[in-house]
C-alpha cells in the first residue's frame, strides 16, 4: 500500500517514580495524500506521533513505512522522502536564514550547491527571501517558524509532518500559511498537528483525531464537520468535542 | 556548509592565525638550534600542551551549536559521523596548522633539516582525538562546563601527566617533548603507545557520539577505553622518561685525527658546520700538550661498550659551546653521584676539572664566566686559590706535574670526593 503508514504503533514515556506513561497504544493509521489536520487535545501525543512518523523517535512497537520503505531498515531512503518540522523550532546560533535552510537540505542528503539553490526557492515559498541574509536567531518567533517550514520544504519531500506550525504566527501569516498549504498539498502528503479547531479551514482535505492513544477519527473534512449537529456555529469544534466526549 | 560561512561563524577559523603565531613564539623559547630533525620536531610538539585546548574547546562550541539548534537530534539522512567530521574539521585544521607551523618553524629555526614525520603523524592523531573529545563534551555537557573543561583538560593531559612519578604515562599522550639527543632516535614503543592511546580515544569518542542513547553505551565505551589504555601502557611501560633509543650507526661518520678516531652524526658533519673543525683543532691541541685523552671521540650515546670513548653531547654550534661540551665529556658525572647512599658530589671538584679542560682547549673567558662564574667569584670553593691563578700556574708547570694533578683530581671526582687542597704538589 502506498503513502505513509503507521502500523500497530506503541509508545510510552518513562517517568521517574511513575513508571511507564503510555501515549500511543497499538495505533494504526494510513495517512492520506493531501493535507490532513491532526487534531488532539494537549498531551494527546500528536508531537510524539509525528516524531515517530519522521523517525526522530523510535516506537517501542509497530512499524512505520512509506511506499513499502521501512523506516527502520531503509532509514536513509525513508528520511529523504519525509520532512519534519518540530514544535520547538530553534535556529542554530550564528547561521543566517539562508544558511540554516541550506544546511537542513545538506543534512537531508542534498549536495552543497543544490541545497543552496533549494534554500533560495524554499525561502521564497514562505516569503522570507528578503530576510535571507539576516541571522536566523535574530528573527521573531513567527519568522523563525517560517524558517523551520522552509527547512522542511527545502529538499522537496513527499511527506511533510508539521507540528503546530502556526503557533506564534500573526493572522496575516496564518492566512499566508494556509495558501501555502494548498499549494504544497496538491501533490504530496502534509500532516499538520494542532489543538486549535479554529485553525481548520478548507485548506485541509482530511481530519484525523488522536485521542486516548489511538486514531479516533480519520476521514474527509466534510465528513468530520457533518458529525456536528446541524446549525452548529463552529462545526469542527463541536464535532471534535462530541467525539472526545463520546469516547470517554 | 560553505567556506565563507565557516570563516564567518567558526571560532576555530578565527583562532587559526593567533594560535599559529603563539606556537611559533613558543618554539623560539622551547627549543634551541641543534641541527637534529627528530629533536626539533619533538620539541615543537610541546606547543600542544596549551594549544590543543583551543582545538577541543572550538569543537565543543560546534557541537553545542548543533545541539542548541536542534540539528543533532533531528532525523537526518547524513550519518552522524559525517555531520561530526564536517563539524570538527575546522578544529582539526586549527590544530594541524599550529602543529605543522611549529614543526616547520622549528626545523628552520633549529637548522634541523626535514621534520620527523612519525612524530608529526602521532601529534596529528592526538589533535583529531581531542577534537572529538571536545565535540562529545559539547554534545553532552552545558556550554558553561564544556568550554572551560575542554580548555583545561588537554593542558592537564599534556603538561601535568608528564610531571607524575609514573614516567611511562607521559608516553601515552602523543607528545614527545623530551626526545631526543642527537645520538638517539625516538623510541618506536613510545610512538606506538601514543598512537594506540589516541586511536582509542578517537574510537571511544566516535562510539559515544553515535551511541548517545544506547543502553550499554557507557559500559562499552569504558571497556574500549580500558583496553586501549592497557595495550598502550604495555608499549610505554619500559620506555622510561625520555622516549629514545640508540640511533642506527649508519649515519655516523668517522675519521682519524692523528691517533684519535672522531665520529660525528651526519647532521653535525656538513660543510657549514663548526663541529668537526673545532673538534679536530681541539684534538690536535690536546695531543700536542700530551694530555691524556681517549682514543675515540663519538656522538653515539654512552653504553657499556663505550669504555675508552669520549661521549660527545654537542648541542650548540659555536666553537666555545663545543669546547664546553668536550670538557663535560672529559669530566663526566661519575656513577656514584647518582647513588642515594653516597653523599652528593660537591660541585666544585668536577667544575674545577671541567674549567681546566676548557681553559686547556683555549676556551673563552666569557664562556668560562658564564658556566663557572660562581667558582671564579669565590676562591674558597677552589681551596682558597683563585681558579684563574690555578689554571695559569698549571699551564706553566711541567707536563708530568700537570698530568699528576689532573690524575689526582680525576680520581677524586670518580669517587665523588673533593680534595682539601687544589694546589699543585
Amino acid at each position: 500500500m502506498n503513502g505513509l503508514q503507521l502500523r500497530d504503533i506503541t509508545f510510552s514515556y518513562r517517568r521517574k517514580g511513575q513508571g511507564e506513561l503510555a501515549v500511543l497504544q497499538h495505533l494504526t493509521w494510513h495517512v492520506p495524500t493531501g493535507v490532513t489536520a491532526l487534531l488532539g487535545i494537549n498531551g494527546a501525543g500528536k508531537s510524539t506521533l509525528l516524531s515517530i512518523g519522521a523517525t526522530a523517535l523510535m516506537a517501542k512497537g509497530g512499524k512505520v513505512s512509506l511506499n513499502e520503505l521501512d523506516s527502520h531498515e531503509q532509514q536513509t531512503q525513508f528520511r529523504t522522502r519525509v520532512a519534519w518540522m518540530p514544535q520547538q523550532y530553534r535556529a542554530a546560533p550564528g547561521l543566517t536564514v539562508r544558511e540554516q535552510v541550506a544546511y537542513s537540505g545538506w543534512l537531508k542528503g542534498m549536495s552543497r550547491d543544490d541545497s543552496w539553490r533549494g534554500a533560495t526557492e524554499a525561502l521564497a515559498r514562505v516569503s522570507l527571501q528578503d530576510l535571507a541574509d539576516r541571522p536566523a536567531s535574530e528573527l521573531s518567533g513567527g519568522q523563525q517558524r517560517r524558517v523551520g517550514l522552509a527547512s522542511a520544504l527545502v529538499h522537496d519531500a513527499e511527506v511533510l509532518l508539521l507540528d503546530e506550525p502556526t503557533s506564534g504566527l500573526d493572522p496575516e501569516q496564518r492566512a499566508m500559511f494556509r495558501e501555502l498549504l494548498v499549494k504544497i498539498g496538491a501533490d504530496r502528503t502534509v500532516v499538520v498537528s494542532t489543538h486549535d479547531t479554529g485553525e481548520i479551514t478548507n485548506a485541509y482535505q482530511h481530519v484525523a483525531v488522536l485521542h486516548a492513544g489511538n486514531i479516533a477519527f480519520d476521514g474527509a473534512l466534510r465528513d468530520f464537520a457533518a458529525r456536528a449537529p446541524a446549525g452548529s456555529e463552529r462545526p469542527i469544534e463541536t464535532a471534535f468535542l462530541t467525539l472526545i466526549a463520546g469516547s470517554k | 556548509m560553505r567556506l565563507r560561512t565557516i570563516l564567518r561563524i567558526s571560532p576555530a577559523a578565527w583562532l587559526t592565525l593567533p594560535t599559529l603565531i603563539l606556537s611559533i613564539l613558543y618554539v623560539t623559547k622551547a627549543i634551541y638550534p641543534n641541527n637534529y630533525g627528530v629533536a626539533a620536531t619533538a620539541g615543537a610538539t610541546s606547543s600542544m600542551c596549551f594549544l590543543v585546548g583551543f582545538v577541543a574547546a572550538t569543537a565543543a562550541w560546534e557541537a553545542a551549536r548543533l545541539r542548541r539548534g536542534g540539528i543533532w537530534d533531528a532525523p537526518h539522512t547524513r550519518p552522524k559521523w559525517a555531520i561530526t567530521i564536517i563539524a570538527v574539521t575546522p578544529s582539526i585544521i586549527l590544530g594541524a596548522v599550529f602543529l605543522l607551523g611549529s614543526v616547520v618553524f622549528a626545523a628552520v629555526y633549529g637548522q634541523a633539516g626535514l621534520p620527523e614525520i612519525r612524530i608529526v603523524v602521532v601529534g596529528f592523531v592526538a589533535i583529531c582525538a581531542w577534537s572529538l573529545v571536545g565535540f562529545l563534551a559539547g554534545l553532552r555537557l552545558p556550554m558553561s562546563v564544556a568550554l572551560p573543561g575542554m580548555l583545561l583538560a588537554p593542558f592537564l593531559w599534556f603538561a601535568f601527566v608528564p610531571a607524575l612519578p609514573a614516567e611511562w604515562l607521559r608516553q601515552l599522550s602523543g607528545m614527545y617533548r623530551d626526545c631526543c639527543r642527537i645520538g638517539a632516535d625516538i623510541a618506536p614503543a613510545a610512538l606506538l603507545a601514543g598512537l594506540i592511546m589516541n586511536v582509542t580515544i578517537i574510537a571511544v569518542a566516535l562510539y559515544a557520539i553515535g551511541a548517545f542513547h544506547m543502553r550499554w553505551s557507557r559500559i562499552v565505551a569504558t571497556a574500549m577505553l580500558v583496553t586501549g589504555v592497557m595495550v598502550s601502557s604495555a608499549f610505554a611501560w619500559n620506555v622510561g622518561p625520555i622516549p629514545e633509543v640508540a640511533r642506527d650507526r649508519s649515519a655516523l661518520k668517522c675519521s682519524m685525527v692523528g691517533a684519535t678516531e672522531l665520529c660525528l652524526w651526519s647532521e653535525h658533519d656538513g660543510p657549514t658546520q663548526v663541529f668537526r673543525t673545532t673538534l679536530t683543532a681541539v684534538i690536535v691541541a690536546l695531543t700536542r700538550e700530551d694530555l691524556p685523552i681517549p682514543g675515540r671521540w663519538s656522538e653515539e650515546l654512552a653504553s657499556p661498550s663505550s669504555v675508552g670513548t669520549l661521549t660527545l653531547d654537542l648541542w650548540k654550534s659555536d666553537p666555545d659551546s663545543v669546547r664546553w661540551s668536550i670538557s663535560q665529556g672529559l669530566a663526566p658525572w661519575p656513577a656514584c653521584a647518582f647513588e642515594a647512599a653516597v653523599a652528593p658530589l660537591s660541585g666544585s671538584s668536577i667544575d674545577v676539572l671541567r674549567g681546566w679542560w676548557f681553559t686547556a682547549m683555549g676556551g673563552s673567558e666569557a664562556m668560562l664566566q658564564e658556566n663557572l662564574g660562581w667558582l671564579i667569584a669565590d676562591p674558597s670553593a677552589s681551596g682558597g686559590i683563585p681558579i684563574k691563578d690555578l689554571y695559569s700556574t698549571l699551564s706553566a708547570v711541567s707536563i708530568a706535574t700537570r698530568n699528576a694533578w689532573l690524575e689526582r683530581l680525576s680520581a677524586l671526582v670518580a669517587k665523588c670526593q673533593s680534595p682539601d687542597d687544589y694546589s699543585i704538589q
